[in-house]
């Protein structure tokens, strides 16, 4: 049964012989080899007279060696009880690896003939670099930061260095490098892994990373050692010597915030921190301040969070925001952050919609969005004192639907599109509803014959093209978009979305079913690039150039040209729109609609929200919140469509759109649309 | 009589092979006979013939259901029916059936039982495809869509019949019968007690003739525990140098009946095996049969009395073993499908961005999902309701895969025609993938992990090692 104290000596030994480790005892050996012969080089002194120097009492057993002894042991026992409650470099590499999947839509394959010791390398070397860099940006804010250098004052409070010295840290710092750690070998792992596979590996020698083992097989250990080994000036800014790390520890104010750097020089270089070494200059060790160091344990664990306490007294002094204030000062007591959480819970108890009431209620599936209900929903209330509670998803409310049956607690079902509400009717999950309003509201050919659903707004698929085009007058009508005179120029959303089939329906409707496939084979042999994205993303390829035309719903334009995006606002400003078949059968109208559920329990107050649907006020709402078409025909269409022209829509009953749709599927399927 | 001469001989094989009787403790076959006055001429207690006959069908009606030609096909509608839920004559065995050297004994289901599956067919409704059908209705929806495709398969909507029906009744006959009857209810004090024959005049006692089924189901050969993975892997395949494996008796022929691999057996199998001698290597075949065994001689041992209720307690210890080993498997397969699912969106991905032939990674696509979403069903037709887990399995797969045009598959109206809609991204999908991956490890806890998308990463980020110590530069 292990138990604390094995594993502890278990991982303590382990630090010695572990290649990755700093003081694996291969390293500390290359080291005193290596300080032996700078030392000769310099002294020519006898070797016994040279290892007395090296391991001499005066360093090994001074006051601040021996602190570093006692941190070095008691910070592996905090380390290990910490270890399993870090962010572990699997946990963010995971989540990148998923995120990179959707800022690449999939996962390229890339550079596939490298042989595979190619991309070993450089995954080791990336890795290398990556670790190297993060370990200089996190030790420069280290010593930039105050509440951050009260912790790491810890490390240069070390008077005497040994490779030991390298222990010498404050848990919380020892903290930011397990984090540091992660991040960056997460960054690296996940991006390897997404582009190259199971081609990423490590380059290794005894299991350590190649170019870190070279690092410290050339006695990196002795950067905390009183060796003064130096490279060439030249070399020293690329590679950090020993020599310039001791400057690091200098207790001079002209070393002060020089060579941050672990392996490599060219960080401080860029950064401007550089301090290449001279020759034969003394350094004294420590922090400099003339006050005498405590070494004692209670100090060096204890005074760093006194003196970040009283960095972060001073921060607010100086007026901080609000925000950090809170942060700080109430975080000093878990008590009161304790309280202050659980009154936000409560009160967003309190408010939560959740909290039934007495009133009239009403329960809402939603295919819309709720940022598109809301406002109908709040002038509904306002209106009748309803309260109503929406249930939204972009899918499945059908199915749900269905295996709730007679339990279902919806009322009213809202959805867009003619296909997919139609779904509902198909599976006999709607009432017949007999309403006088929505008869004379909702046009006949707006509504399900059998009264099951009705139009609530129209939407218009019409063309986006590039403002200024010359051959605009060549565009008069969908059939138009076929003709030569597009090839390679027009850009729409994949074929099987119900928007493009349902107007594929409205082709076949108007023209028969086989003009309406050779009229969809047209389109896609002018198209400019894969059929892609959303409606958006059409409007934007026209920005970018990509293509002339594209194939949109209506309001797609409005929401882009009053975005509060200045990008979304720039591809509008490429566009123009085109309202097709105006001489003709009028343009293509697809539709919002909804009904009432079939085992509602309040169908009247249902139906009464139905009909709130088709009044002036809520037609209005759909042209002003989202610039839909409003059914009702004494409505006018709000200001800003009719500022984007007048347009006749075409007809056709639009139940024979769902009829349609199959074999509009089969054209798809069949042209690849 | 016939089995008294096989137990007979078995034993003496062994015998005589071995030089003790331990290796015939590890056969499960040749229980005796505790029915109290007991009258007939059995010699033995073990009978699973029914099960196996459901196994025979479930192979025969899998290979049936990749013969359309793309038409309408009223003939294969009707023998696919008699394999799924018909009865009696004119069934002859399509699979397993005899290949080179590999000789089947039983060459018709009659010879082995006169049963059927659609009787058997889990009876609750399936929420991972539309229109809350029955396990069965499914099943029936599947054949009639079968019958008219081609080659099992449509590749326009993104369905491998063969494979929908094969996995997914695995699960809603298979795994369901056994885990959620045999080995659930029929354990109760009540149902099925021990001192009582099965039925009249059955030479095994209620308790006895339950976990025998149960066995029968798993398919596993009677001597699976003299058997590594890798052979029943290769049993399984029919493979030639594995028949003298599968014919313990040597007799020359493989019975169907006690000697042969089917699906949930080849399965665990095939788990055990791709994670032999690895860190992460499990041992579901054997520890579901040794839990079978061990179980059976604790029914031995009772010698037809009433269980107490602490040798139900130990029986329901086994039935446990075997149920979520079973589980695992299962669990197992969706991950290993989910990997192979992804692997081919990356292929299929390439090929349609470079215009390629969609056709040659389609097929294998199609096949790999109908796999995934036919074990994912199987996976919820267990004795527990698997809440959330099951709903975002389903949501993550879907109803259909992602196609090329990218479509999917959203609906099925009334006259089971398929409703299909703008699907996800590539990349979406290929996440979905990975998180359906995910939760099979996260809430089954399954090891063997074939196929693993991230395993590379893990793999590398081991490599690197932590940065748990404190130190400084």
């Amino acid at each position: 049964m292990p138990t604390f104290a094995t594993d502890y000596l278990e991982q303590f030994a382990g630090l010695f012989i572990d290649p990755t480790k700093r003081i694996f005892v291969g390293y500390l050996v290359a080291a005193a080899l290596i300080g032996f012969a700078v030392l000769w080089w310099r002294t020519r002194r006898s070797p016994r007279s040279l290892i007395g120097h090296l391991f001499r009492r005066s360093v090994w057993l001074s006051g601040s060696s021996k602190a570093d002894f006692r941190l070095f042991a008691i910070n592996q026992g905090i380390m290990m009880g910490l270890a399993p409650r870090l962010l572990s470099t699997l946990t963010v590499a995971t989540l990148l690896f998923e995120t990179l999947h959707v800022w690449f839509a999939g996962r390229p394959a890339v550079w596939t003939g490298a042989p595979v010791w190619a991309v070993a390398i450089l995954f080791t070397l990336s890795q290398f670099l990556a670790d190297d860099a993060s370990k200089y940006l996190l030790h420069r804010w280290l010593h930039r930061w105050p509440v951050l250098w009260a912790f790491h004052k810890v490390h240069h409070s070390a008077e005497t260095l040994t490779p030991f010295t390298v222990f010498r840290t404050h848990p919380v710092e020892g903290l930011l490098f397990a984090l540091r750690s992660a991040l960056s070998q997460a960054v690296c792992v996940a991006v390897f892994v997404f582009f190259f596979g199971d081609r990423a590996t490590l380059t290794t020698v005894l299991g350590a990373n190649v170019f870190l083992f070279a690092f410290n097989a050339m006695g990196a250990n002795l950067r905390h050692s009183h060796v003064p080994f130096s490279y060439p000036a030249w070399l020293e800014r690329v590679l950090i010597s020993p020599r310039q790390h001791q400057i690091h520890h200098s207790d001079a104010v002209r070393h002060f915030d020089r060579n941050f750097g672990a392996a490599l020089a060219v960080w401080d270089w860029i950064g401007g921190t550089l301090h290449v070494s001279a020759a034969r200059e003394r350094i004294r060790f420590g922090l400099g301040d003339g006050a005498m160091v405590d070494h004692r344990l209670r100090a060096l664990y204890l005074s760093p969070f006194a003196e970040a306490a009283h960095c972060l007294r001073a921060y607010m002094s100086k007026g901080w925001i609000a925000m950090q204030n809170l942060v700080t000062t109430r975080a000093l007591s878990a008590f009161r952050l304790g309280l202050a959480l659980t009154a936000a819970v409560a009160a967003l108890l309190l408010l939560s919609p959740a909290r039934a009431a007495a009133e009239q209620e009403l329960n809402i599936y939603s295919h819309r969005q709720p940022f598109l209900i809301e406002p109908f929903i709040e002038a509904y209330t306002a209106q009748t004192g309803t309260k109503i509670n929406i249930v939204y998803a972009s899918k499945g409310l059908a199915q749900r639907l269905q295996a709730e049956g007679e339990l279902s607690p919806a009322d009213v079902i809202l959805t867009v599109d003619i296909a997919r509400l139609s779904v509902y009717a198909d599976k006999d999950l709607l009432a017949p509803v007999e309403s006088d309003i929505l008869a004379k509201s909702v046009p006949e050919h707006l509504r399900d014959p059998g009264n099951r659903w009705f139009a609530f707004s129209k939407r218009a698929r019409i063309f986006a093209v590039r403002k200024g085009l010359e051959d605009l007058d060549k565009l008069k009508s969908y059939e138009d978009l076929a003709s030569e005179t597009w090839q390679g120029r027009v850009c729409s959303r994949p074929g099987s979305h119900v928007y493009n089939r349902a107007l594929i329906a409205s082709m076949i409707h108007a023209d028969g079913e086989e003009a309406a496939q050779a009229w969809a084979q047209g389109v896609v042999d002018n198209l400019a690039r894969r059929p892609q994205g959303d409606d958006r993303a059409q409007v934007k390829a026209i920005f970018e150039g990509v293509c002339d035309v594209a194939i949109i719903n209506n309001y797609y334009f409005g929401k882009l040209k009053s975005s509060e995006s200045p990008e979304h606002r720039e591809w509008a400003e490429a566009a123009e729109l085109v309202f097709p078949n105006q001489d003709g059968r009028g343009t293509h109208v697809n539709i919002s609609g909804g009904g009432v559920a079939i085992h509602s329990k309040n169908k009247d107050e249902a139906v009464r929200f139905l009909e709130f649907l088709v009044s002036e006020e809520a037609q209005r709402l759909y042209g002003e919140v989202n610039y839909e078409y409003p059914v009702n025909p004494d409505v006018p269409a709000s200001e800003e469509l009719q500022s984007w022209g007048a347009f006749k829509e075409d007809d056709m009953p639009i139940s024979r759109i769902a009829e349609l749709a199959p074999q509009a599927q089969m054209i798809i399927d069949r042209v690849g649309w | 009589m016939r089995k008294h001469v096989f137990a007979g001989t078995a034993a003496l094989t062994m015998t005589l092979l071995a030089g003790s009787a331990l290796a015939d403790d590890k056969v499960y076959a040749g229980f005796p006979i505790t029915v109290k006055g007991y009258a007939g001429d059995k010699t033995t207690s073990v009978a699973y013939s029914g099960q196996i006959g459901r196994q025979a069908l479930h192979d025969s009606l899998k290979k049936l259901a990749g013969k359309g030609n793309g038409a309408a096909n009223e003939e294969l509608l009707a023998a696919l029916n008699l394999y799924y839920s018909g009865k009696g004559e004119g069934r002859e065995i399509l699979a397993p059936a005899s290949k080179g050297a590999f000789v089947i004994k039983q060459t018709t289901i009659g010879e082995i039982s006169d049963t059927n599956l659609s009787g058997k067919t889990y009876g609750g409704t399936i929420t991972g495809m539309p229109n809350n059908r029955t396990g069965e209705e499914l099943v029936n929806f599947w054949i009639e869509k079968a019958a008219t495709a081609e080659g099992g398969a449509d590749l326009v909507n993104g369905y491998d019949y063969p494979q929908l029906i094969s996995k997914f009744i695995m699960g809603a006959v298979f795994y369901n019968q056994a885990v959620d009857g045999y080995l659930d209810e029929n354990l109760s004090a009540e149902k099925k007690p021990n001192d009582q024959p099965y039925s009249d005049g059955a030479a095994y006692t209620g308790k006895e003739h339950s976990w025998d089924e149960a066995f029968g189901y798993f398919g596993a050969p009677a001597h699976a525990l003299n058997l590594t993975p890798a052979q029943v892997y290769d049993i399984a395949k029919m493979k030639e140098e594995a028949f003298a494996l599968a014919d313990y008796n040597k007799d020359g022929v493989v019975d169907l009946k006690t000697e042969m691999v089917f699906g949930p057996a080849y399965y665990a199998a095939g788990a055990d095996k791709s994670s032999a001698g690895k860190e992460n290597a499990t041992n579901y075949l054997h520890s579901i049969v040794q839990a079978f065994l061990d179980g059976r001689k604790l029914l031995v041992a009772a010698n037809g009395e009433k269980l107490t209720d602490a040798q139900r307690t130990e029986l329901r210890g086994y039935a446990a073993v075997i149920s979520d080993n079973w589980e695992k498997v299962l669990a197992e397969a969706v991950f290993k499908y989910a990997g192979s699912v992804y692997k081919d969106l990356t292929k299929l991905k390439a090929v349609v961005e470079s215009g390629g032939n969609e056709a040659e990674v389609l097929g294998d696509y199609v096949k790999h999902w109908g796999e995934l979403k036919g074990f994912s069903l199987a996976l919820q037709t267990g004795k527990d309701n698997l809440g959330e887990t099951a709903v975002r399995l389903n949501r993550l797969i879907g109803f259909g895969p992602l196609l090329p045009n990218a479509s999917q598959v959203v609906d099925i109206d009334s006259d089971g025609n398929y409703l299909r809609d703008q699907g996800p991204s590539f990349g979406e999908y290929m996440l979905h993938m990975l998180k359906v991956q995910k939760l099979m490890i996260d809430s089954f806890g399954i090891k063997a992990q074939d196929n693993n998308v991230m395993g590379d990463m893990a793999d590398l980020s081991n490599a690197l090692g932590g940065g748990s110590s404190a130190e400084n530069d």
